[in-house]
């Protein structure tokens, strides 16, 4: 089995003019999650739908799954809105799948699938009358019909409520813990995609500026809590052995350390520091990201590209 | 490329469109020869004549059903038009194309799959048409007393030759269908071209009478030789090689060109 399911070599898209996706190199090995991160307009659609052949690229190349012989199966895709038959119904759809896949229509197959996903698969109603987040199930039922070694999916989640988006979001880690499969997803809801991507490429202005595994941006982020203080100078001067701290709004520091809180509230306590109030912040990735970004824009800040 | 073909043949058999229109077509020998009873027998009635209209039929309504099948300017050809413009457009419309592409085809399998969907469309509706023909019509009103030798070519002529004129009209909205990827578009240009090689017949019609004055025009039969026009001079029961053979020169020619167009335009486009 290949080892390398996606590589590109300078992979460019110009549309009149303007470079939308400039010079990716990326491989993206078997097993992973991996996300694919960026504002809207950085370039993700435009590379997904270089990959899965939808749009030629102005240069460079790429390969999927260039270590075997590709079968229709191989891959499936979601890449921006549901492609499915709108006056059929669920059932019918993911019959049109198999069939399109070369594969024997098995019913009792394609109800699992669409239950999987959260739908019914004795609805005959077409599915122009679903709504956004039904359509968006079945788009994902549609992808996972030939039981795909790669999966392409772009903002997949759009449209889903909460409780659809935590369904979905163990679909795919099941999918890819069970059954090896590796799935690309791109997403600007970065909470949703740090809590099961195991890397990430982050994007911006077409561009790839960084590949950082899951682990690595939790080494780099550590613990994160800010602060509501009285006094943000003296906070700083306080904190300056025990982690890095910064300014983040009036009146409040952010601290990435591994220090105990107890150890932290004395010091400050100690220093005459009020403080109102403290939390401790989830979003390492956002933040990491941000940071990211605003180092590609601005090269000569003063931060240097860390937390 | 069998795999789409077979999905598309799922959802054609899932489309009530498909079944209307197969109707339509089925009905039109018999809606044809109504509205042509009706006329000769308003015709009589303005004139004040007598009219014979089921001896006029028996002369010519079995003939003139298997010419106009043999036709691009017909209604039956409208039919195919919107019928498979609208089915294989819905697939960009849906976004469903990109399902193909995903499985690993080429741009190429997915033109002629589509290609020759549209023609087992178009194929069905012509057979529809010929079977009410032959299976009422004729029995009805016969073949004019033709031998049975020329009714079996009439058949078979004015079957290849509606073949082709399908084949060509399938070509048009499978390059507009593949080039512009939008539904109006696929279904309004091909029926512009359609009314166009009316309009065109038209034209040549006047011009022949006017400018050059129909005795020369017959005397030099290079009506034969024009491309559309050449159709309207076939008959069934008195097959003229040249016009035959012009229809399919010009038949082919034309399926070629537009289909090499939708193909290679398809091929460099980015798919939305």
């Amino acid at each position: 089995m290949a080892d390398i399911m996606i590589s590109t070599t300078n992979l460019t898209k110009v549309y009149n003019g303007k470079v939308t996706v400039d010079n990716v190199s990326l491989q993206i090995e078997r097993g992973g999650i991996i996300g694919l991160v960026g504002q809207n307009g950085a370039g993700k659609t435009t590379l997904i739908r270089m990959l899965t052949g939808l749009v030629n690229p102005t240069s460079g190349s790429f390969k999927i799954l260039p270590d075997c012989k590709r079968l229709p199966t191989d891959v499936a895709a979601i890449v921006e809105k549901p492609s499915i038959y709108s006056s059929m119904s669920a059932l019918d759809n993911l019959t049109a799948q198999s069939i399109l896949l070369g594969l024997k229509t098995d019913t009792e197959y394609l109800s699992a699938t669409l239950k999987l996903v959260g739908l019914d698969p004795t609805l005959k109603r077409p599915v122009k009358n679903y709504s956004l987040g039904m359509k968006q199930r079945l788009a994902i039922a549609m992808t996972l019909v030939g039981k795909p070694q790669l999966l392409i999916l772009d903002e997949p989640t759009n449209g889903l409520d909460p409780q659809g988006i935590a369904d979905i979001r163990e679909v795919f880690v099941k999918l890819n813990k069970d059954m090896g499969v590796t799935i690309l997803i791109s997403s600007h809801i970065l909470s949703e995609l740090g809590k099961f991507a195991t890397e990430f490429y982050i994007m911006d202005k077409g561009q790839i500026l960084k590949r950082v595994t899951a682990d690595e941006i939790k080494n780099i982020s550590g613990k994160r809590i800010r602060l509501y203080v009285d006094d943000t100078a003296k906070t700083l001067d306080t904190l300056k052995d025990m982690g890095k701290a910064n300014i983040c709004g009036d009146n409040q520091v952010m601290l990435a350390t591994e220090t105990p809180i107890t150890q932290i509230m004395l010091s400050l306590a100690q220093a005459g520091v009020v403080v109102r109030n403290f939390v401790q912040v989830g979003d390492a990735l956002e933040d990491y990201y941000l940071q990211i970004v605003r180092d590609a824009r601005n090269p000569f800040s003063d931060n240097g590209g860390t937390l | 490329m069998t795999e789409i073909i077979k999905v598309e043949l799922f959802r054609l058999k899932k489309s009530a469109l498909f079944w209307i229109m197969l109707g339509v077509c089925a009905a039109m020998p018999l809606i044809n020869l109504l509205i042509t009873a009706i006329m000769y027998t308003i015709l009589g009635i303005l004139n004040d004549i007598p009219v014979d209209v089921f001896g006029l039929l028996c002369q010519q309504a079995t003939a003139g059903l298997l010419q106009q099948m043999s036709n691009v300017p017909n209604d039956m050809v409208l039919l195919t038009i919107i019928s498979t413009a609208v089915i294989l457009s819905k697939e960009f419309v849906d976004g469903t194309m990109r399902n193909v592409v995903l499985a690993n085809k080429t741009r190429t399998e997915l033109f002629f799959a589509y290609f020759i969907t549209s023609m087992i469309v178009a194929v069905t509706y012509l057979m529809a048409f010929l079977t009410v023909t032959l299976v009422i019509v004729a029995p009805i009103f016969g073949f004019n007393g033709e031998p049975a030798s020329k009714v079996v070519s009439a058949v078979f002529c004015s079957l290849a030759l509606g073949i082709l004129a399908m084949a060509f009209i399938e070509s048009v909205v499978c390059m507009f269908t593949f080039c512009v990827r939008k539904q109006w578009a696929a279904v309004l240009f091909p029926i512009l071209i359609w009314y166009g090689t009316a309009v065109l017949i038209n034209i040549i019609n006047m011009s022949t009478g006017t400018i050059l004055g129909a005795t020369q025009a017959t005397a030099l039969n290079f009506e034969k030789w024009i491309p559309f026009y050449n159709m309207q001079l076939y008959d069934p029961m008195n097959i003229d090689g040249i016009i035959v053979g012009m229809n399919i020169l010009y038949l082919a020619l034309f399926i070629a060109g537009f289909t090499c167009l939708g193909l290679f335009t398809f091929k460099k486009a980015d798919l939305k």
